[in-house]
């Protein structure tokens, strides 16, 4: 399969710290891949570079056959817009805006749909997580596994290729977490290409790939043949 | 606070920008702090009389020392019974106060004239004016002598009867008037007849011979003539003065005075009054409405902002409220709790600002209307509103815990820190408010500074409602041309002047009615030619003469010169005022300050405008210990004669300084305005670097405030220089809201004290920096926020601040 990101010999630097050291990558679409390691070891930095929301010291990063350090800020916006959506560890909902009108917040920038069509676009992405009751309701009203799932109808709503997920069930209890787990799943199995960072390796194991990050260095970048997945209704293939 | 608390939080994380926000505070404390030092200066460096004891307050006090009524009261008074003094038309209209004491058969009046009541009869050229016959103008400095010399009190004041009226149309009221003019404030009366006594008691001197029967003849003549001997002080309210008077008059009554005085309880009383004539009441009266209208635009910014200020406060703490009711507090507690954390602080805030807009506003409109300073009732009725909304906001602020605590939704939910669309809409509304009391401030601001501007600037002819101003747009400042254009003027346009300058010439005067019908061109000549009154002095900057700090001053006519023994061929007058001839005689200090010697003939007809003129002094910002005599070439000669004689007279004392041309007066004086402006423009360059600094500082903490949902609005694919458009215009709203006060009120407060400090070293090359400094400054403020913000790192700002 073609690779639509491709990092190669990426570095990082914080204040003179190297957080990523000489990461070279290649993530196909369609794969769910998660990203794992202690505290601090760098993967988070590793994702916030492959979703546009970091700049890296060193290398070169290919993003969909375009090299991304010869983007400017706009079109840097606009891919982060139209290829990717983010899904946080603590959710990142506006709690002055409805869940509709967080859900929207995507479509709003560059206005190619009307305002009716983007409150189509949005319900239909709010249904697909299951939360097409809750439109009207703001953040605060909600629970964390359902505000996690506003998140991802956030992310999803302007249909990007890659999804990037930081922790994405950080803050869930365990019943919330294997929710929105299925979600990403079923997200990855409709076409969505899935990085998601987590240290909990009972979700890595849902995953195709698991790369382990340690100190800056991919320590191991490996398939997982035993990858757990399950549909709906949560019977294992 | 809000600013301050994250300003700390960012700390840590950028230190520049918190560098940016300390310096910003320090600016604004800065700004506070001139504003506060202006102020101060503002109501200090005032002149000296307004700083002088109440004279005539201290006189009544040392008249209770048991000296009574002067032994010559009834000579001195010629008591009368007044008959008609009220029926005539122009007492009533124009005398400031009209004090009547009745006592037995005979009654006493007191009239206190302001200048403008001279003003008004300078502009309607004296017809039908009634003055009091007999009368002589007394003022404390006279009547401290008086008092000094004889242990006696001269505070009886009458009149004859006056139930004729007279022309004072004579040569003399226009010296009388600049003498009157100097005072500013009410003058007491005496009659005439106690002059020479009067004269003779205080100064030891006789009264000249020729002076004595010009006074007769003129008396003969049934023609008034006035001498002023002093003025009351600068400030002394009218109603102390009549307080001084009732208690002088007991005080020094004999017994059957005194008596009938505690009998019919009957003191002196205000029986009529009116302030001003119409013209001048009505300038008051918008003056007074513009006070108002800016005390109340600032009292709703205060009130919306307090109640702002409850809002938000109510809305933050709502986890901390849920929270007491959890653990058993009620909603009533809850108010309790508000209703005394908030009450004290209402208080004291807006007692504050209330007492700091009164002040500001009161001497704003006093600078605006300074010519009748002694008016108290715009203070009074700014006082009314200031203290008004004072109630109204604490009431306001009492309320408005009541308003929002009550709202159900805002118990069950506890979870959420949003708002509610009622809440939304209330702040909306809120901030709406606050916006439009911004900008209708900023442009009643504008209008104060477009107003003042056009006063300082506007000498033209183009007047319409019988304006007269003087033009200094003519390089030559040929009065001949100026008057041809003036005549230019009023035969296209079927007027009549009747005065050039006048009060008219001063920046603040208010502007007076200029035409009467029936005045006569030839009255409108000689008016012209006489009516040099301070204010053209003032207009052209030239030292002035301070009569409090001076032993006294002259100007020439025609029978002090002959008193003086010059020679008289050109009909010139001498006016001797005060102690003027006391002190040559004793050999006082004067100071002779400068001449200006370029005036072209003034003349029309016969009579000849060479007279020396003494300025006397309106502002702190003249020079106030010297004496102009100006005058014009054909009498030149005689000038240094006179001069000689004065040098002979005074020796060592007199120091002559020669100031120069006429035309040089007025370079000067533009190139003082060009210093004004310069003073303006390096306030506003101050001022625009301090909003650029601001702004720089507000856009680096709220950036850093609404960091995580900046992110959000980044992450999903929202363009930096939408964001940051979005965070500027925001932040413009809320800074134009907290700084609309400040750019007001400073401007015009700079432009006051640059006036009142005589900035005057300003150079060009300090405001071509100032002003690239400024320049640097903003356009820095805005661009490196947008270029700093850029370099934010995305998922930096998306990390909680609070782990």
């Amino acid at each position: 399969m073609k690779p639509f990101i491709t990092l190669n010999k990426v570095n990082k630097f914080f204040n003179k710290q190297h957080v990523l050291k000489d990461i070279s990558l290649n993530i196909s679409q369609g794969e769910l891949i998660a990203l794992t390691g202690a505290s601090g070891s760098g993967k988070s930095t590793l994702l916030s570079i492959i979703g546009l929301l970091e700049n890296f010291d060193q290398g070169s990063y290919q993003l969909l056959n375009h090299e991304v350090t010869k983007f400017d800020e706009l079109q840097l916006s606009l891919l982060r817009n139209k290829n990717l959506g983010w899904i946080f560890q603590n959710f990142n909902l506006i709690d002055d805006m409805t869940v509709l009108e967080n859900v929207i917040l995507p479509l709003r920038y560059y206005k190619e749909l009307s305002v009716t069509q983007q409150k189509k676009a949005a319900k239909k992405s709010l249904k697909a997580v299951g939360l097409a009751e809750y439109e009207n309701s703001k953040p605060a009203q909600l629970s964390g596994g359902q505000q996690q799932r506003v998140a991802i109808a956030r992310a999803i709503v302007n249909k990007p290729e890659i999804i990037l997920a930081d922790e994405p069930t950080g803050n869930l209890d365990s019943e919330n977490q294997d929710s929105i787990f299925q979600l990403l799943i079923e997200l990855n199995k409709q076409g969505s290409t899935i990085i998601l960072v987590t240290h909990a390796n009972e979700l890595a194991r849902y995953c195709d790939r698991i790369i382990n990050i340690k100190d800056g260095y991919i320590m191991s970048d490996s398939l997982n043949n035993n990858a757990i997945k399950q549909n709906s209704n949560g019977v294992n293939h | 606070m809000y600013d301050i608390y994250y300003g700390l939080k960012l700390w840590k994380k950028n230190k520049l920008a918190i560098t940016i926000l300390i310096v910003g505070f320090v600016s604004f404390i800065s700004i506070l702090y001139i504003t506060l030092l202006s102020t101060f200066v503002a109501f200090n460096d005032k002149p000296d009389w307004v700083h002088s004891n109440n004279n005539f307050i201290t006189i009544a006090n040392q008249g209770n020392n048991g000296s009574l009524k002067p032994a010559n009261f009834e000579q001195l008074t010629q008591l009368t019974t007044i008959k008609g003094i009220s029926s005539h038309e122009y007492v009533g209209k124009f005398s400031d106060t009209e004090f009547v004491y009745n006592e037995k058969n005979i009654k006493v009046a007191v009239y206190l004239y302001s200048p403008n009541f001279f003003n008004f009869l300078g502009v309607n050229g004296f017809k039908n004016i009634a003055i009091p016959e007999n009368t002589a103008i007394l003022n404390n400095a006279f009547i401290q002598k008086y008092v000094k010399n004889t242990k006696q009190l001269p505070a009886y004041i009458s009149t004859k009867k006056t139930s004729k009226s007279y022309h004072l149309f004579t040569h003399y009221l226009p010296a009388q008037m600049e003498v009157l003019g100097n005072s500013s404030q009410p003058a007491i009366w005496l009659p005439m007849s106690a002059l020479k006594d009067i004269l003779k008691v205080n100064f030891n001197i006789p009264i000249p011979e020729e002076q004595l029967a010009m006074i007769k003849k003129t008396l003969a003549d049934k023609t008034s003539v006035f001498f002023s001997i002093a003025t009351t002080n600068q400030n002394t309210n009218i109603f102390t003065i009549k307080k001084a008077l009732d208690k002088s008059t007991e005080a020094t009554a004999n017994d059957d005075f005194k008596v009938s005085i505690i009998d019919n309880k009957q003191s002196l009383t205000v029986t009529k009054g009116v302030d001003f004539y119409p013209e001048q009441t009505q300038k008051l009266q918008q003056l007074a409405k513009l006070g108002l209208l800016l005390t109340l635009l600032l009292g709703c910014a205060v009130l919306l902002n307090f109640f702002s200020y409850n809002f938000s406060s109510i809305i933050r703490r709502q986890d901390e409220f849920s929270l007491r009711i959890s653990i058993g507090a009620t909603k009533k507690t809850i108010v309790h709790q508000l209703f005394k954390e908030q009450l004290p602080l209402t208080l004291l805030l807006v007692f504050a600002v209330s007492l700091l807009l009164f002040f500001i506003h009161a001497e704003l409109l006093n600078y605006y209307s300074q010519y009748f300073a002694q008016y108290p009732n715009i203070q009074l009725i700014s006082l009314s509103i200031a203290l008004g909304f004072l109630l109204l906001v604490v009431a306001i602020g009492i309320i408005t815990p009541f308003i929002l605590i009550n709202k159900k939704q805002f118990f069950t939910r506890s979870k959420s820190k949003t708002l509610s669309q009622k809440q939304q809409l209330l702040l909306r509304v809120n901030n709406a408010a606050q916006i439009i009391t911004a900008l209708i401030f900023i442009t009643i601001s504008i209008l104060m500074m477009y107003d003042y501007w056009q006063k300082k600037h506007s000498f033209n002819l183009n007047f319409n409602l019988y304006e007269v101003r003087l033009i200094n747009n003519n390089s030559s400042l040929s009065w001949k041309s100026l008057q041809a254009k003036i005549n230019q003027y009023f035969d296209k346009n079927k007027d009549q002047i009747a005065l050039l300058s006048s009060p008219i010439l001063e920046p603040n005067n208010p502007t007076l009615n200029a035409s009467k019908t029936s005045v006569k061109a030839i009255e409108r000549h000689y008016l012209m030619s006489l009516f040099v009154t301070p204010s053209f002095f003032d207009l052209l900057a030239i030292p002035s003469v301070n009569i409090n700090k001076n032993n006294g001053f002259i100007y020439l006519n025609n029978t002090a010169k002959k008193s003086l023994k010059l020679q008289n061929n050109k009909n010139e007058f001498l006016y001797i005022k005060d102690n003027f001839l006391e002190n040559i005689i004793k050999d006082k200090p004067m100071i002779i300050s400068g001449f200006i010697d370029d005036i072209p003939h003034l003349g029309f007809g016969k009579r000849s405008p060479n007279m020396a003129y003494i300025d006397y002094q309106y502002s702190p910002q003249i020079l106030n210990s010297s004496i102009t005599l100006l005058y014009s070439p054909s009498i030149k000669g005689q000038m240094k004669t006179f001069l000689a004689m004065l040098q002979d007279k005074i020796g060592h004392n007199l120091k002559i300084e020669h100031l120069g041309k006429l035309e040089t007066r007025f370079n000067q004086l533009n190139h003082k305005h060009n210093l004004l402006l310069n003073g303006i423009f390096i306030f506003t360059v101050f001022i625009c670097s301090m909003v650029g600094l601001a702004i720089y500082a507000l856009i680096q903490t709220d950036f850093y405030a609404n960091r995580i949902k900046y992110g959000v609005w980044l992450a999903t694919g929202m363009p930096w220089n939408l964001l940051y458009i979005k965070i500027l215009s925001s932040i413009l709203i809320t800074f134009i809201l907290a700084a609309t006060l400040w750019l007001g009120l400073l401007q015009l407060l700079a432009t006051w004290l640059v006036e009142i400090l005589q900035i005057i070293t300003i150079q060009k090359k300090v405001l071509l920096l100032s002003f690239l400094f400024s320049l640097f400054i903003t356009v820095t403020a805005l661009i490196i926020p947008f270029l700093q913000s850029k370099k934010k790192s995305i998922t930096e700002m998306l990390k909680d601040f609070e782990e």
